[in-house]
């Protein structure tokens, strides 16, 4: 085992650079491929600016320094895990959270994209009506009238 | 902020299939894309797959779900649509695939009720048989293209010679089929076993008295035949260990062994989903220790529980109160939290996971 730290240069599109542990970038799927198939010190992230990078980045070294002190996920370390995520969520509008959804699926983490669908499911779970959600998300609907009307009467009792 | 724009598809199901089914039912008027989404069998398994299991919990007069989320239960009184028939003397309540599932004693008739109180669809199924049948399980032939569904009953006044016969549910057809050769008796299974319905077939648990070995027999309904399906593990001979088994996720099995001097727990579960072409493998998957675990044996109304979050849940009457209570065991801790409903003469509890799969067959009463 080296003792030294191997580190890593990710670059956004935007041109802002993040020096990471390699540990870090082996939470995505992607990068862990980019970095064993091409050994440069720096790699561009094209489809990620630097504010959503940030955010990655944040992410990742979190979940890399827990696994590696707690060992045992089942250990208390998994609760404050938890806790920190929770915290991390909370502080994000919607948009962030749709970056960070296309973002962590492109770079392949696994964790990241779960807990961010998780998010915007919970905000959709908490509109009342279909009208809400419409709002919230900027949907327009396909329906005509007579449709919508008659969906909304089939469905009436989930409504209680 | 626009969904569709910023995420694609593919990622919108990802977060779809994250709701509860009834905020999904709820939210069909949000546009035509998510309706005919609801409905499709890759979105209706996949969001199988990312639900959190509950218990549901029926007594005389209500049904209610309750589900588990940091140490604190929640009880909700269920939509009472199967509330029209009589439970004076009580039913059992199981699942079949994905549905929950009752044996009823209606007045005339023999009856079983299919529901899924995430759609609010019910199948009330009166058989046209005498009442001195009992339903012993449903199942359906996985030989044809379209599912045969069948019922295997039993003539409960005939233990002896056990008299055991197949209806067919399209047909309405009875015919008696060959008792098992050896001395299992269907009518004492039925009493005491947890009988388990998966892919169309039954399986229960049975005690091997030349080998003193305990396995799971099973019930095939493409070939009418009972079975000896596999071994349990890890068996201590002449042990009196309470064996508990369930479905657990992707269509395998989860055991629960309770040591019944030190009350610890084991849970096992099969490597791969069950089917008749692998050889079963089980795999320890943890155990528990906690002091204050309840005592399984003998429980009146019975103990259902599931795994989840590397948690065990369970849902049986207190040893000594024998109230309905929810057990959270996790490393050696346990929770008991007692189920607040009204007072009943009885009560029947199963784990069962929320989901949008209809309700499999209708036939003309």
């Amino acid at each position: 085992m080296e003792n030294e730290k191997k580190m890593i240069t990710l670059k956004s599109s935007d041109d802002v650079t993040f020096e990471v542990e390699e540990a870090v970038v082996l939470e995505s799927q992607f990068l862990s491929h980019l970095v064993q198939d091409c050994p440069a010190p720096e790699h561009k992230i094209k489809e990620v600016t630097g504010k959503i990078l940030s955010k990655v980045v944040e992410y990742c070294e979190k979940h890399v320094v827990v696994v590696v002190d707690g060992g045992d996920s089942s250990s208390s370390s998994g609760d404050d895990l938890k806790k920190w995520d929770d915290k991390f969520i909370k502080e994000m509008d919607l948009s962030t959270v749709y970056d960070l959804i296309a973002a962590a699926n492109y770079l392949n983490i696994q964790a990241l994209l779960d807990l961010m669908c998780q998010r915007v499911a919970d905000v959709i779970t908490a509109c009342k009506d279909h009208k809400e959600i419409r709002e919230t998300l900027g949907i327009v609907s396909d329906y005509t009238a007579e449709e919508e009307a008659e969906v909304l009467k089939e469905n009436e009792w989930a409504f209680d | 902020m626009d969904l569709h724009v910023r995420v694609p598809w593919e990622l919108e199901e990802e977060i779809l299939s994250r709701l509860p089914p009834k905020s999904l039912v709820r939210f069909r008027a949000v546009s035509k894309k998510w309706n005919s989404l609801i409905n499709e069998k890759s979105f209706i398994n996949k969001h199988l797959s990312l639900s959190r299991p509950q218990f549901i919990f029926l007594t005389k007069s209500k049904v209610y779900s309750i589900d588990i989320i940091n140490q604190r239960i929640d009880l909700r009184e269920l939509h009472s649509s199967c509330r029209d028939i009589n439970l004076e003397y009580g039913a059992d309540i199981t699942t079949y695939d994905d549905i929950l599932f009752c044996k009823y004693p209606f007045d005339s008739k023999k009856g079983i009720a299919l529901w899924n109180p995430q759609l609010r669809h019910v199948n009330l199924i009166k058989l046209s048989v005498d009442r001195d049948f009992e339903v012993f399980g449903l199942g359906y032939d996985n030989s044809r293209p379209q599912k045969v569904h069948k019922i295997l009953l039993y003539l409960s006044y005939f233990p002896q010679p056990q008299k055991i016969a197949i209806y067919e549910c399209a047909s309405q057809a009875l015919r008696f089929i060959d008792t098992p050769g050896d001395n299992m008796s269907i009518s004492e299974i039925d009493k005491r076993s947890h009988v388990l319905s998966l892919s169309g077939n039954l399986y229960w648990i049975s005690y091997n008295y030349l080998t003193g070995e305990y396995f799971i027999r099973s019930f095939d309904f493409t070939k009418e035949i009972f079975k000896p399906f596999c071994l349990l593990p890890a068996q201590d001979k002449l042990s009196c260990d309470e064996h508990l088994l369930a479905v657990c996720k992707g269509g395998r099995f989860s055991l629960l062994k309770q040591c019944y001097l030190t009350k610890k727990i084991e849970i096992w579960v099969t490597k791969n989903k069950i089917d008749d072409k692998e050889e079963v493998v089980w795999i320890s998957l943890m155990t528990l220790t906690a002091t204050n675990l309840p005592k399984l044996f003998y429980k009146m109304y019975g103990v259902s529980y599931f795994i989840y979050d590397k948690t065990l849940f369970l849902c049986c009457g207190d040893d000594k109160s024998r109230q309905p209570c929810i057990y959270i065991v996790k490393g050696d801790m346990c929770n008991k939290i007692q189920i607040r409903y009204g007072k009943t003469s009885w009560f029947s509890h199963c784990a069962y996971v929320p989901n949008l799969n209809s309700v499999p067959f209708t036939i003309s009463d």
